[in-house]
């Protein structure tokens, strides 16, 4: 099934400490988390913010399998960053292929980057994981609030990404709908060279942005019908309220991440 | 082509938060020259089970024989069932993509690898099948009517001249004449040797089409018989709420007023008739 090979932006409902802590405070400590991420510099750090990650994830009840599914998509560019920063970087020689040598400090890099790659997908896939599409969106609302002074569109930029959110399930569930009609005509998406691949993708695609372009007509027409016009003025059925949960979450991120900055 | 699935069970997204298991120990069997009817609330694996009949689905238990040859085993066969095993979706029209009616309906013979006369041959044949004019060739899909694009897509399955035909909800959505056109054009299909079997909410279309119902829930079967049988049980479709044929409901109201009409009448003609033959044979005419 398609939609069970995709975990990016996947919603995993459930009631632990993690789901009901405040979209906001999610969201700022995946953020502070990347951050610190890139400032870390030796693989002490990397373990600490191992742990943080794998503290989390207990905490939030994600099996491990799933975490592990998310990664599955993007494994191949890892290995291609891997691979490249094996080969691309300068200094002792320890293995020569031709024109290629691996370099100490090119696995040395390798290796950090694949800590650094692994941990921050597996962190944002959580943040996902764990918070409500819908309240994923409220908060970023929130939190570019004050951007707005500057120009920045807070309500529409987080309506169009509660929509697409909510629309990638139904559209990936439309595709393999049309890609199996498709094949009961006789259709082959698996065979070919990466023209004919290519090509053989025509009988998905046009009748897919045709569904896409009716549901957006229809949505829009449902919104308008009921006197939907931009955060204008527009009160909130659910407001987010910070709370000792938050605040503990806080502070237990602050201090491992104070500690993987020192060691 | 005789086609049988033995105790199928089908799981969903197994070992994940979403794992579903749509299909229970599903034991069905489609004889040539059938048309079976599978009716059930929504949700109860009809969409499911059909697939498991062309290779689209395999079971995760159990087993699905085609010919007497176990589905799944490997993949050419896979290829070449779907050849013999046609498949209307529901609303097949959302599968639409070709500029021209004629070109979306060729896509079928095309990938058969079919030459061009063999080609043009069965999309001629496969619109009149379907009740449409010749003229519509050279229109795009995309600027009909919901009916005559639900039409030429089933032209599009019917173009690979299968020898047995899916439809899921074919009917649904369409309008009355729309409705009964294309239960027309099903019979005639059926009679000339096409075995069908098709899902439907209407007990009006499996009343007129069917000769045989089976009846799922929860993914399990709970009626499998003939379909005058099945609409005799009038409670048990009751609990699943489904329904029977108007008319074999108002013969219902008939006989708790009193009147000795029979209850297994699915269509309006006989409806009518076995009335006459019930007045008839009183004196309440001559009155
Ligand atoms: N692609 C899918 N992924 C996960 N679950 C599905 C999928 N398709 C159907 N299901 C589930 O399987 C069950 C049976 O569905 P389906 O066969 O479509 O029923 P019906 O056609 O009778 O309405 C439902 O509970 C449905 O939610
Ligand atoms: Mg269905």
């Amino acid at each position: 099934m398609l939609r069970n090979s995709v975990t990016i932006g996947q919603y995993l409902p459930g009631e632990s400490p993690v789901h009901r802590l405040d979209p906001r405070t999610k969201i700022l400590g995946v953020l502070a988390y990347v951050i610190i991420l890139f400032l870390v510099k030796d693989f002490l750090g990397y373990g600490i913010m191992a742990i943080i990650t794998a503290l989390t994830a207990s905490a939030a009840r994600i099996p491990v399998k799933m975490l592990i599914r998310g990664l599955r998509p993007v494994l191949f560019i890892i290995i291609l960053t891997v691979a490249l920063n094996a080969i691309m970087t300068p200094g002792e020689v320890l293995y020569r292929l031709g024109p290629l040598a691996v370099t100490r400090e090119g696995l040395f890099q390798a290796a950090m980057m694949a800590c650094r790659l692994l941990l921050l997908i597996v962190t944002t896939s959580m943040l996902t994981l764990t918070t409500a599409p819908i309240d994923l969106t409220d908060g970023l609302e929130y939190l570019m609030g004050p951007f707005r002074r500057i120009g920045v569109p807070a309500h529409e930029l987080a309506m169009m990404m509660t929509i697409a959110l909510r629309f990638i399930p139904t559209l990936l569930d439309e595709a393999e709908r049309i890609m199996k009609a498709q094949m009961a005509r006789g259709a082959d998406f698996q065979s070919g060279g990466f023209v004919q691949r290519a090509k053989s993708m025509v009988p998905l695609l046009v009748p897919l942005f045709v569904s896409a372009f009716r549901r957006a007509d229809d949505l829009a027409l449902a919104m308008e019908a009921r006197c939907y016009r931009g955060g204008e003025g527009r009160s909130r059925f659910k407001i987010l309220r910070l709370g000792s949960r938050d605040v503990a979450a806080g502070v237990f991120m602050a201090a491992g991440f104070a500690v993987a900055l020192v060691v | 082509m005789p086609i049988a699935l033995e105790n199928v069970t089908y799981v969903y997204a197994p070992d994940t938060p979403w794992e579903q298991e749509a299909l229970s120990g599903v034991s069905v069997e489609v004889q040539d020259g059938d048309f079976l009817g599978i009716v059930g609330p929504t949700g109860s694996g009809k969409s499911t089970l059909i697939q498991h009949m062309n290779g689209l689905l395999l079971p995760t238990h159990g087993r699905v024989l085609v010919d007497g040859e176990e589905v799944g085993k490997d993949r050419k066969a896979l290829r070449a069932l779907r050849r013999k095993v046609g498949m209307v979706f529901q609303y097949p029209e959302h599968q639409l993509f070709e500029e021209t009616v004629e070109a979306d309906i060729a896509f079928g013979p095309k990938n058969l690898g079919l030459d061009s006369d063999e080609i043009a041959e069965r999309v001629r044949w496969a619109v009149t099948s379907v009740g449409l004019p010749d003229d519509i060739l050279e229109r795009s899909p995309f600027e009909l009517s919901g009916g005559q694009m639900r039409r030429v897509a089933i032209a599009g399955v019917l173009a690979m001249r299968g020898t047995v035909l899916i439809l899921d909800e074919p009917t649904s959505g369409l309008d009355p004449r729309g409705r009964a056109g294309l239960v027309e054009q099903l019979k005639r299909l059926n009679r000339a040797g096409i075995t069908m079997i098709m899902v439907s909410h209407s007990m009006e279309d499996m009343a007129q089409l069917v000769n045989r119902i089976v009846v799922l829930s929860e993914g399990k079967v709970v009626i499998d018989d003939s379909k005058r049988a099945v609409f005799s049980r009038l409670e048990d479709l009751a609990n699943l709420s489904l329904d029977v044929p108007r008319v074999t409901n108002v013969m219902l109201e008939m006989r708790r007023a009193g009147l000795p009409v029979p209850l297994d009448v699915l269509t309006v003609n006989e409806g009518i008739e076995a009335l006459c033959q019930v007045l008839r044979g009183s004196d309440i005419v001559e009155e």
